[in-house]
């Protein structure tokens, strides 16, 4: 293969002298990429014989070799399988979307390709299914945590069959993917108005951009409806509530918000209390502002660090008419620390939250 | 007879108790302050006096009880943007300026410093001069809006006037609450609002809404935008505002004619001349 000089720096009409400041660097040629695939396939070894750590030690800063390295070593079709490929493809994604390099699905997408290619069909092995059950949901609250939304329909399309019969083969295990959904629906149809400033990357644009929206036409009613589908499952009740609720008050139907977090049971999970919380001083704001002002403190509350449910409470007390207790509030609010912990990111960063739990378990399941 | 300062500014007296023989009777009056900041095509103008002025109230015209010709001492808070774009030279320079700004300030004034970012931090509480603060720089997003809505929360202060002076570039990348809340809040709030808004080169900050809020709110409590391309010019852009401030005329009258709740526009104007006059667009009836 003729090797071609790649020029790093990218500027318009660069000449003579000022083309030769340009830094170019070649890129790996074969025999570079299959060396250091061996080396890679010695570090998967290691990693699918129990040495779980390997990943974050050996490769947390990947070079342009090193990732065209991987790509062959994940995307190789005739490996023969074994779950711990995958699960390593998972952990490649995780470490390296923390580096340098940008994140990007590739990792992601040849670790469910290998479990596409598994040779037990779903139903086979309950451990298999279990992993790869995991593995999506690893998958899909990365991108979620990314706010990488036109990332995560892609993936849930592509693995979306899958999927549907993992869930129909388990009807009793408990899994958030009816939630990813109807969060899937909620940002393609709502996005700008969902996402908030908290939320990192709303701005990544990925390939999949251009795919055409999934049928029945995304809308919040339809988002709505599925939030309240999977509402019907306990162990997702309170979130999809919560979801609903906040998608109709980012609509302007605050009765509808209202009425769908009065059905929400608290004490709950923290970040679910607190946006519920936070959710109904906002709803209250516009008519009711000694109520907000309750909402906004029991928000304070769950996250006594955090200064914007303070911040709440202050603006609520002053449209209130109580003048002292506003200023005392606003008082309190401006000697908050610094450091204090906010739920809000992690409630838009949705299923990231689980992340870590959800590999720990994958590689319990190695064992 | 008591009087209660229902807005913005200070009350003027305070009143007497009227013995009746089934016990203590209380009267009272309700009081408005408004501050007032005329300027012909150079400078402020000063010198005016009671009958220059004419206030309407709701639409209604009201008679001034007085136009502040005793100087009374200041609350002056400012507050600074000191997110991502916060270099250390703009840090020094924003120093030397509440330095400045501390110097100008007379034994009776009060002064606080608030940062902010994505949080809102009391740098240094209200207290006589001098001022000196060390700024916190911490390098993160920014939450205008909702420091925006945290300042618009203060009560009127007996016998002083509020003065607040935000720092802002006017980006806004992470606030929780929306323009409206502000808008609404900004309705009770005490004081006036100035903005100095450091551009840094952008020519579109039209399109951004944080700035539409930085104008809504310095528009309704009878302050200014002042916008400088860099930081360099900061130095007399605080004390600018701050002297433009201090030589306002602050109106006071009791409503009459008026309801009792709710928002009270109110116009000021200098009739007979072509003065450019600035003043709070109105204040919430407290009960």
């Amino acid at each position: 293969m003729k090797r071609a000089l790649i020029l790093v720096a990218i500027a318009g009409g660069l000449t003579g002298a000022a083309a030769a400041q340009v830094r170019v660097q070649q890129p790996p040629g074969p025999a570079e990429i299959a060396d250091r695939r061996n080396e890679l396939q010695k570090i998967l070894d290691q990693y699918a014989a129990g040495d779980r750590e390997i990943v974050a030690r050996s490769l947390s800063t990947p070079d342009l070799l090193t990732r065209a390295a991987m790509r062959e070593l994940l995307d190789n079709k005739d490996a023969p399988w074994h779950p711990a490929r995958a699960v390593f493809a998972l952990e490649i994604a995780d470490t390296w979307s923390d580096g340098v390099w940008s994140f990007d699905m590739g990792a992601l997408g040849y670790g469910r390709g290998i479990l596409e290619r598994r040779p037990t069909p779903i139903g086979g092995n309950t451990i298999e299914d279990r992993i790869e059950l995991l593995y999506h949901q690893v998958a899909l609250g990365m991108l979620e945590g990314r706010g990488s939304w036109p990332a995560h329909h892609a993936y849930l399309t592509l693995a979306g069959s899958r999927l549907d019969k993992l869930e129909a083969k388990y009807p009793k295990v408990s899994n958030r993917v009816p939630l990813m959904r109807a969060l899937d629906v909620a940002m393609v149809c709502c996005r700008e108005k969902l996402a908030g400033n908290f939320f990192p990357g709303t701005a990544t644009v990925s390939r999949s951009d251009s795919r055409p929206a999934p049928s029945p036409t995304p809308s919040p009613e339809y988002a709505t409806f599925l939030f309240e589908q999977a509402a019907h499952s306990p162990a997702l009740q309170q979130e999809a509530l919560v979801r609903a609720a906040y998608i109709q008050h980012r609509y302007g139907h605050a009765a509808k918000a209202l009425a769908l977090l009065d059905r929400t049971k608290s004490p709950g999970d923290p970040i679910l209390d607190y946006a519920a919380a936070m959710i109904r001083g906002g709803l209250l704001d516009r008519d009711r502002p000694e109520r907000a002002a309750e909402a906004y403190a029991e928000a304070a509350r769950v996250a006594p660090g955090a200064q914007v449910p303070a911040i709440g409470v202050a603006a609520a007390l002053q449209r209130a008419g109580r003048v002292e207790d506003a200023t005392r509030a606003a008082e309190h609010a401006r000697r908050l620390p610094v450091d204090g912990f906010d739920p809000w990111p992690d409630f838009l960063r949705a299923d990231a939250r689980f992340v870590r739990s959800w590999i720990s378990q994958l590689r319990e399941l190695l064992k | 007879m008591k009087r209660r300062l229902v807005a913005v500014g200070l009350t003027l007296v305070a009143g007497t108790v009227v013995h009746a023989q089934q016990g203590v009777f209380r009267a009272r009056t309700d009081v408005v302050a408004i501050d007032v900041s005329v300027r012909d095509a150079t400078k402020p103008v000063a010198g005016l006096t009671i009958g220059d002025f004419h206030l309407t109230d709701a639409g209604v015209t009201q008679a001034l009880l007085n136009v502040g010709s005793d100087p009374m001492p200041l609350d002056v808070t400012l507050t600074i943007d000191v997110s991502n774009s916060m270099t250390a030279d703009k840090q020094a320079t924003i120093e030397r300026a509440i330095r400045q700004v501390s110097a100008t300030l007379k034994p009776d004034d009060r002064c606080s410093v608030v940062s902010f970012e994505t949080h809102v931090l009391e740098e240094s509480p209200l207290h006589h001069p001098p001022l000196a603060v060390r700024l916190t720089r911490r390098p993160g997003n920014t939450s205008l809006i909702d420091t925006l809505l945290l300042s618009m929360v203060s009560a009127p202060v007996v016998g002083r006037r509020q003065f607040n002076l935000i720092l802002t570039d006017g980006i806004d990348t992470s606030s929780f609450f929306d323009t409206d809340r502000v808008k609404e809040t900004m309705k009770y709030a005490s004081g006036q609002t100035s903005v100095i808004l450091v551009r840094g080169g952008r020519k579109t900050i039209g399109e951004n809404p944080a700035i539409g809020l930085l104008n809504d709110v310095a528009g309704t409590t009878g302050g200014q935008v002042v916008a400088l391309e860099q930081a360099e010019g900061l130095s007399a852009a605080f004390l600018a505002a701050l002297d433009e401030f201090r030589m306002s005329y602050l109106l006071t009258f009791t409503p009459t004619g008026v309801s009792r709740e709710g928002w009270h526009p109110v116009v000021v104007t200098v009739p007979g001349h072509r003065y450019t006059v600035r003043a709070r667009q109105g204040y919430w009836f407290a009960r």
